[in-house]
């Protein structure tokens, strides 16, 4: 009789054991499941595809994206708000991320400040610059002061080339555009300019 | 209290060593932070070519280009700097300095030179200097390059978008003046 008890007890502690494990295993030791929502734009190609994925708690994620067309440019937003390159990667320390990759269209009006590295050259005040074209890596642009010049947007490297203010060249990225200064060079001085996206 | 003595010991040998250290190298003192009585005058040769440099007409530097130079006991006052090239005695700068206050002042001799870029030729061009693209030119119209050192430039040009050479010059900036090149077809 006392051997029953004994073996019953037994069963009944190997129960409790295992029970407190699947508690601790899912409180602590199992990652819990995210989601990664990817909307990728027009002319994006790369990993993760468009669409919904799920990844374990802190994940890597891995992505990769390239433009269709020749000489264009990623951008990638995360939750629309942390911006990067077409390549990179992330972490899954949430659910519900939302990764969108898409073709830079530097093609709008910005305004221009230069600034002189000769600080005894005075800059002209900021100036709007219009950029148009056919397509996300060519076109002609307008400067508001009646200037005129052309632009290339190959793999990245921007280029502004007036062709009728002294031999001005403005250089930057397309993913710093709006970012990060650029350099220039004209009537054989030299400097940085930035520019803001007017629309 | 043994261990004690020997931190203690160890810590003020720290800080005589710092003391030691901050005291005997001379890169530790700021060179921008001259005694506050003293006039620092420096000055940097970007004219292309070997020059003299003269303080109120008298020769007090010999600068290579690229090179610096710091001018011996500059004072307050009204001075005239000029520089002439060595080879030449050609002036490639003179300029008025009105120094009111002690601190450190500095003085670029640049290039002092221009290259005026005619085009006649029918297009727009795209110009190289020496090989280094510098930029477009409508035609009609003429650019200016500001600050040429002394030298020699190659300028190059093309129809934009086209790899063939419509027109070459060689220019030699031996002096202060303006270069001119027409460009036609």
């Amino acid at each position: 009789m006392d051997l029953g008890i004994s073996k019953i007890s037994n069963k009944c502690r190997m129960i409790w054991i295992g029970l407190a494990a699947l508690v601790w295993l899912s409180g602590c030791g199992v990652a819990p499941d995210f989601v990664l929502n990817v909307s990728l734009g027009e002319g994006v190609t790369g990993t993760p595809e468009d669409g919904r994925h799920v990844y374990k708690e802190f994940d890597t994620v891995t992505f990769d994206y390239k433009p269709q067309n020749v000489g264009e440019t990623i951008e990638v937003l995360l939750n629309n708000r942390i911006r990067s390159e077409g390549s990179g990667s992330i972490i899954m320390y949430g659910d519900g991320y939302n990764l969108s990759a898409r073709v830079i269209d530097i093609r709008g009006v910005w305004k221009v400040t230069l600034s002189y590295i000769d600080g005894s050259v005075a800059a002209p005040e900021p100036f709007r610059i219009t950029i148009s074209g056919p397509d996300k890596v060519s076109g002609v642009f307008t400067d508001e002061r009646g200037y005129n010049g052309t632009w290339t947007a190959a793999s990245n490297s921007l280029w502004l080339v007036y062709y009728d203010w002294e031999f001005y060249v403005l250089r930057t990225t397309v993913f710093g555009m709006g970012n990060q200064p650029g350099s220039f060079t004209g009537e054989g001085l030299s400097g940085s300019w930035t520019a803001e996206r007017v629309s | 209290m043994t261990v004690s003595k020997k931190s203690m010991s160890r810590i003020l040998a720290g800080i005589a060593a710092f003391s030691l250290i901050s005291v005997c190298i001379p890169g530790c003192k700021s060179p921008s932070s001259p005694e506050p009585d003293t006039i620092t005058f420096i000055v940097t040769n970007d004219c292309g070519t070997a020059v003299h440099v003269l303080w109120n007409g008298v020769q007090q530097l010999s600068l290579d280009h690229g090179a610096q130079g710091v001018l011996p006991n500059p004072t307050i006052g009204t001075h005239i700097i000029s520089a002439n090239v060595q080879e030449s005695g050609v002036q490639v700068v003179s300029a008025t300095m009105d120094i009111q206050n002690f601190g450190q002042y500095y003085f670029k001799i640049e290039g002092p030179s221009t290259i005026r870029v005619t085009n006649t030729y029918g297009a727009i061009l795209s110009i190289t200097m020496n090989g280094t693209y510098i930029g477009d030119i409508g035609d009609n119209l003429t650019h200016t390059l500001r600050k040429i050192r002394i030298g020699d430039y190659v300028l190059e040009a093309r129809v934009k978008g086209d790899e063939t050479v419509v027109a070459t010059v060689t220019i030699k900036v031996d002096g202060v003046g303006e270069y001119p090149w027409v460009i036609a077809r």
